[in-house]
């Protein structure tokens, strides 16, 4: 017991020494080319190795030239076993006004090492949240939404597009196959 | 001794430390060595477009012989010192053939972006063609053949490109516009590919009495671009339906039955 309690310590001390000095910098690099491809660009960020995270600040994402958002805070922690990446207030293109809500307060992606073929979604914006999961092996989204009433007024024709979850549940959700 | 036993501990876990540290930063400087060393940056280009202004010669005031005396005539270039011969157009690539004004046997093929005394040829159409020089736009209209009298009812009647700037009013454009799920209710607008690239967006119907009719836009047309930016991909598309809501006027570039055309609009 005690012989497994000193290899756990010493695979935990071993794994934040490699997030420590992981190019964490030039591994965002590496993403950015990766996003290019996809003709997604981060642009005027700043970006902040904290260590155990890496942090982009005051990031503008733009899909070929046109901008999608503003992000005021996006923080990336690969901790191998348990890994995120937030986005805080997100400020979107105001051109997006009818398709989505302007003020997202923020957005968070993780992955745990226990559940390797999932990937968890959650966020919220002032008056409605979302949570969902990728499905890694079935290559499907599902988002589950929880709408308040004004951005239901507001986007009544794009909720249409949505399927309401069961009555007891509330909501709608939104599949995705890629 | 216990003393000592401890020290000897303290120092076994520092050097394990210190091996780990070492582990973990060779580790970190092999992929620093494959990693990229700068990032990515998206210059966007702001596209200028002149804005939208149309003008009556009567707004100018101006008489005939004000104006000819504003001619410099021996410095004034003028595209009348080429003459266009022929057009060859297709859905890729266009040609010409030029010669010049005073040596019509000394005929020259040449494409769009391809010089030709001075002239940079920018635009091919039916019946004539753009040339650029000194970020000036010239039109060289095809040179008419003499016809023989005796062959004059043959001539095809050659089909007329729309170019004549047609009026919309804002207010219908605003609400053709203001609900974006309304929108595909009225048009159907496919993306278009050519050779594995996305080449504009198809046509696949357009709702009778909706304003894109009144645009004049028909089933199987492929539009390539609004006010002279490309339109070839979702991002695009989004750009141009930011833009249309405060445009002053539009222009629609299409490829109907694999012939380029511009349909113009004015919106009042």
């Amino acid at each position: 017991m005690k012989k497994l309690l000193k290899l756990f310590i010493y695979i935990f001390v071993m794994v934040a020494l490699i997030i420590v000095f992981l190019p964490k910098v030039n591994a965002y690099y590496a993403a950015e080319k990766m996003m290019k491809d996809k003709q997604v660009y981060i642009t005027d960020e700043k970006v902040v190795d904290n260590g155990l995270s890496l942090e982009l600040i005051d990031a503008k994402v733009y899909f070929d030239k046109l901008e999608l958002m503003k992000v005021e805070n996006i923080k990336l922690s690969p901790w191998i076993l348990y890994n995120t990446l937030e986005l805080n207030y997100i400020d979107i293109n105001e051109g997006f006004s009818d398709f989505l809500p302007q003020d997202i307060n923020s957005v968070k992606v993780e992955h745990f090492f226990y559940n390797p073929l999932y990937i968890k979604l959650s966020g919220d914006s002032s008056d409605s949240f979302f949570n969902g999961e990728v499905d890694i092996l079935n290559r499907m989204i599902r988002v589950h939404l929880n709408v308040g009433v004004k951005s239901e007024k507001k986007y009544k024709n794009l909720l249409k597009k949505l399927r309401k979850e069961p009555e007891e549940e509330g909501g709608y959700y939104y599949e995705y196959k890629f | 001794m216990n003393i000592n036993f401890n020290r000897f501990l303290i120092i076994r876990y520092m050097v394990q430390l210190l091996v780990m540290v070492f582990i973990a930063k060779l580790i970190g400087m092999s992929l620093w060595f494959f990693l990229p060393k700068e990032g990515v940056q998206n210059h966007v280009k702001t596209d200028f477009v002149m804005p939208y202004m149309r003008y009556s010669i009567d707004d100018f005031k101006l008489k005939a012989s004000q104006i000819k005396a504003t001619v410099d005539r021996a410095n004034a270039l003028s595209i009348e010192s080429i003459i266009l011969k022929a057009i060859y157009r297709m859905e890729k690539e266009s040609f010409i053939v030029v010669a010049p004004k005073n040596n019509k046997v000394k005929s020259k093929t040449i494409g769009i972006g391809e010089v030709f005394e001075g002239y940079t040829l920018k635009k091919v159409f039916k019946d004539y063609v753009v040339f650029e020089r000194s970020y000036k736009q010239y039109r060289l209209y095809i040179t008419k053949p003499k016809i023989d009298k005796r062959w004059k009812n043959v001539q095809p009647n050659p089909e007329p490109i729309e170019e004549d700037v047609r009026r919309i009013s804002s207010g219908e454009v605003k609400q053709a516009i203001s609900n974006p799920s309304e929108i595909w209710k009225n048009i159907g607008l496919k993306p278009h590919m050519s050779e594995g690239k996305p080449n504009g967006f198809k046509v696949s119907f357009v709702r009778k009495g909706t304003v894109f009719e009144a645009l004049g836009l028909k089933v199987g047309d492929i539009i390539q671009g609004v006010n002279n930016k490309e339109l070839k991909n979702n991002a695009q598309a989004f750009s141009a339906y930011q833009e249309l809501k405060n445009a002053k006027a539009l222009k629609l570039s299409i490829l109907r039955s694999k012939t380029p055309m511009e349909l113009e609009y004015e919106i009042y």
